[in-house]
């Protein structure tokens, strides 16, 4: 288990979690100004929303930090034990989040929490269809693009544009908690042909 | 009950042809020299064997455990050890630490697998490496921590894929001084290209190609097919017979 | 390799259908400095979409990297230097976002009705821009796995973009690149914000040339390190002290003047309404002579602040209207507002006589009476209804009175207890 841990990087997925964490403690107001091509004044992308992508790609890197063919013939539950150890690295990084935002320093930490869940889900998913070295290349891609088009008239994020939400939109977590699911389910689908490196 | 495959059909995904069609055969006991040209299906066989691959049609199955059947798949592989061909270093872990996740991965404790990893890489010679990085061993050193990995929980058959490709003569004489340790009653399948001195290492010889066992016999029966006055290289020449040089 | 065979397994082929529309999209909707079709005005326009195709380059700069990684290539002894290598396996990469760049450009400048050629300091600033960042992105492909470098790369470069304007001080945007503030007809690009990313595109390049040896060892990436220091080090030296916008004022060389009295000079983007502007401010001139006022012998369209002594100053659009033109002759009549007037804390008292002194200028020049009312203001109509039927003298002394009052400056509020 311990080795396991070690292989899947789980220290430094934690200290990337925590450095999350102090990244949102020390910058509570850093915004990506980006043009308003709807009108009106031009958006302002926040930082601390983005910072979970970091976890992201982590996690997605430590799953192929593996030797993958003697992965693949483990006896042990090792696909169920992956989706656990991604989403219990998602809810530790909620945890912290939460942690900031009760601290009155970010009021953005809990969506940037949800956010890791949402993004973490997106790069499991990401590890099933574009293979274990383009994982978190969904997640990542996907908030580029979103942020260029995400937003509508009057700087109002469109509503499945569910990373740029605050905390009060329901949906948002609903679709951060449904990727989550998928992604975890997903893992659990053991690939035809392995690949990978490390 | 050994290894078997019945009516095993396999094929790559995006490849024209299967590599194997209602395919049977069971792996015998004692030691097996998997021989054939290249692409005749030697490696997938094992990985097929390994439960690395899963067959499209057909049961792969070891006494009564069948990879295709979910409650048997943890106690099948646990059962079979493989050395794959390509053996690669887990970024960060010593040899022995990575023959020891090997070992926690098929199912033993964390402090058997410790332990094992000690005996599995003093088997295969690398007890005094033990501490070194994966990652900085030579090419000879990093399959010997490989078949380390595949002896390291105590595998009931053991299925090796080109152990000694790319080994230096003294590296292969000494694997064969491994493979001559292991116990006899332990069915051991090794595919090589190498054919010689196979009467001193193995007990069987068996033969595939286009995803067909084309021979099976004992060494001696394989050593007669060399054509009369063969009296140097028979083993290639036994080899020839079968499968034809032009091929 | 083959061209054919770059082509088919690059992931620039790939990226293009995607990125192509994307940045076409976006170039054709962000609003350039000017609606003038001015060539400089609408390439600017267009490069604004570099803060989309550098981060999307260099992210597949990095895959490429990953690929050779992967296949175990790229440590072994070449004949071909490893910046060989590279930039063979990045030529799709930065064709792509150099063209993509490029189209939007084009596109922008065919949208404006212009056929001209792009302005090439700005192409050369994004071909600078997407070679660098994509030799970065791939010095980090070949050292770390594709899973962590792409996203990496992508999500870093990216902020590194977009990130600066939104920081103080305001030169700092002036490193990354982005030169789309720029630039009205009036002002031209600013070689410091040029000379500028420029260096700090070098610098990282030249990092990133040093990065992509096969062996790493500490000498090499300490000066990898330092390179990137002292390119940000040198560009900030360049842009320090500059404003929001990468623009300087435009060379009065490049005006196109009338040969009569008055000289009319304008931009050449307006060449054609030269006759026309000629017309309207010498009908101007002669109304304004009746009244006693002298007006200058020139008039430029030049930034009024950059307009020599003695020079009258107009503005024209494409789409001005004769009663534009005449309304921004009596506005150029005006003195520039004093510095009180453009302070924060502003206590400028002079409002009301600047708009008299406007109202009663645009009048004798032309301008109609509900123009009057709506643009300068009702009030200052009324009172100049009331000033005009004064003797011409006693209207010239008012007007005086009112020029030199728009110039006040009243006691700056007090604050504070002993108020």
């Amino acid at each position: 288990m311990k080795l396991w841990l070690r292989v899947r990087r789980s220290a430094t997925c934690a200290a990337t979690a925590l450095g999350v964490a102090a990244a949102l403690f020390l910058i509570s107001n850093l915004y990506l100004p980006l043009p308003n091509l709807f009108g009106g004044a031009g958006l302002r992308v926040p930082v601390a929303l983005l910072l979970p992508l970091a976890v992201a790609i982590v996690v997605a890197w430590g799953l192929t930090t593996g030797e993958p063919l003697l992965e693949a013939v483990a006896s042990r539950p090792l696909l169920a034990m992956d989706a656990l150890y991604a989403v219990s690295a998602a809810a530790f990084t909620l945890l912290v989040c939460a942690l900031v935002q009760e601290m009155g320093r970010n009021g953005l930490a809990l969506a940037a929490g949800r956010n890791a869940l949402g993004y973490v889900g997106l790069a499991l998913i990401g590890r099933w269809l574009l293979g274990s070295q383009a994982g978190a290349l969904l997640p990542t891609g996907l908030t580029f693009i979103v942020s260029w088009v995400g937003y509508g008239a009057g700087r109002h994020p469109h509503w499945w544009a569910w990373q740029l939400h605050t905390t009060a939109d329901l949906i948002s977590w609903v679709v951060a908690l449904w990727l989550l699911t998928t992604g975890a389910a997903v893992s659990l689908v053991r690939a035809r042909y392995v690949d990978g490196e490390s | 009950m050994s290894l078997s495959f019945e009516r095993v059909s396999f094929r790559y995904r995006r490849a024209s042809q299967a590599v194997f069609v209602d395919f049977f055969w069971k792996i015998p006991n004692g030691r097996t020299v998997l021989l054939g040209p290249n692409g005749a299906g030697k490696s997938t066989l094992l990985a097929l064997g390994a439960d690395m691959l899963r067959p499209d049609k057909g049961i792969v199955s070891y006494r009564t455990l069948q990879t295709t059947r979910r409650s048997d798949r943890a106690a099948y592989r646990r059962a079979v050890g493989w050395m794959p061909q390509q053996v690669r270093a887990v970024p960060g872990l010593t040899a022995r630490e990575q023959v020891a996740y090997a070992g926690w991965l098929k199912g033993l404790s964390r402090s058997r697998s410790w332990l094992a990893a000690a005996r599995a890489l003093d088997r295969v010679g690398l007890s005094e490496l033990a501490g070194r990085k994966t990652s900085s061993l030579s090419g000879g050193q990093l399959r010997r921590v490989g078949l380390a990995q595949a002896l390291v929980h105590e595998a009931e058959v053991l299925l090796l894929d080109e152990p000694t490709a790319g080994l230096d003569p003294a590296q292969r004489a000494r694997f064969r001084e491994i493979l001559a340790e292991l116990p006899d009653e332990l069915p051991v399948v090794v595919s090589t290209h190498q054919v010689d001195d196979l009467s001193e290492l193995f007990d069987i010889v068996a033969v595939i190609e286009n995803g067909t066992i084309r021979f099976e016999g004992e060494v001696s029966v394989f050593m007669d097919l060399a054509p009369q006055g063969v009296t140097e290289r028979r083993a290639e020449a036994a080899y020839t017979s079968i499968i034809p040089r032009e091929r | 390799m083959p061209l054919k065979s770059i082509l088919r397994i690059s992931s620039a082929v790939w990226v293009a259908p995607i990125l192509i529309p994307i940045v076409l999209y976006y170039a054709s909707s962000y609003p350039p400095a000017t609606f003038e079709p001015y060539t400089l005005a609408l390439s600017a326009a267009g490069e604004f979409t570099v803060a989309i195709a550098v981060p999307v380059c260099a992210a597949c700069a990095a895959w490429e990297a990953g690929r050779l990684r992967r296949a175990g290539w790229y440590p072994l002894p070449h004949v071909r230097s490893p910046l060989a290598i590279a930039l063979s396996a990045l030529a799709p990469v930065v064709a792509l976002g150099w063209l993509s760049i490029t189209i939007a450009v084009l596109y922008r400048l065919l949208g404006a009705g212009l056929v001209a050629v792009p302005d090439l300091r700005i192409l050369a600033v994004a071909f600078v821009l997407f070679v660098a960042h994509s030799l970065l992105g791939f010095a980090i492909g070949v050292r770390l796995p594709p899973v962590v470098s792409v996203p990496s790369v992508l999500v870093v470069i990216w902020c590194w973009m977009a990130l600066p304007p939104a920081l103080e001080p305001l030169w700092i945007r002036h490193l990354t690149g982005d030169l789309s503030a720029c630039c009205d007809l009036s002002s031209d690009l600013a070689p410091r914000a040029v000379a500028g990313s420029v260096i700090v595109a070098a610098g990282l390049g030249v990092s990133a040339v040093l990065l992509v040896r096969q062996r790493l060892d500490l000498l090499r990436f300490a000066l990898a390190v330092a390179s990137v220091l002292v390119a940000f080090g040198l560009g900030t030296r360049v842009v320090y002290g500059m404003g929001p916008y990468p623009a300087v004022p435009r060379s009065p060389s490049a005006l196109v003047c009338s040969s009569g009295v008055p000289r009319v000079c304008i931009w050449p983007e307006h060449r054609e309404r030269l006759k026309q502007a000629e017309r309207i401010i010498g009908e101007v001139i002669q109304r304004w002579r009746v009244h006693g006022i002298r007006a200058p012998r020139e008039f430029s369209e030049q930034s009024p602040d950059q307009l020599p002594s003695g020079t009258g100053s107009f503005m024209i659009t494409s789409e001005s209207r004769p009663g534009d033109i005449v309304d921004t002759l009596a506005y150029g009549m005006l003195p520039p507002y004093p510095a009180c007037a453009l302070a924060d804390t502003s206590y400028y008292t002079g409002q009301a006589a600047r708009d008299n002194a406007y109202a009663w200028l645009a009048y004798t020049a032309g301008v109609s009476r509900d123009r009057i009312a709506s643009e300068i203001s009702p009030g200052a109509l009324h009172t100049i209804e009331m000033v005009r039927a004064m003797p011409r003298d006693s209207q010239l002394a008012w007007l005086h009175r009112n020029l030199a009052h728009s110039l006040d400056c009243g006691a700056p509020p007090r604050l504070g207890s002993g108020g």
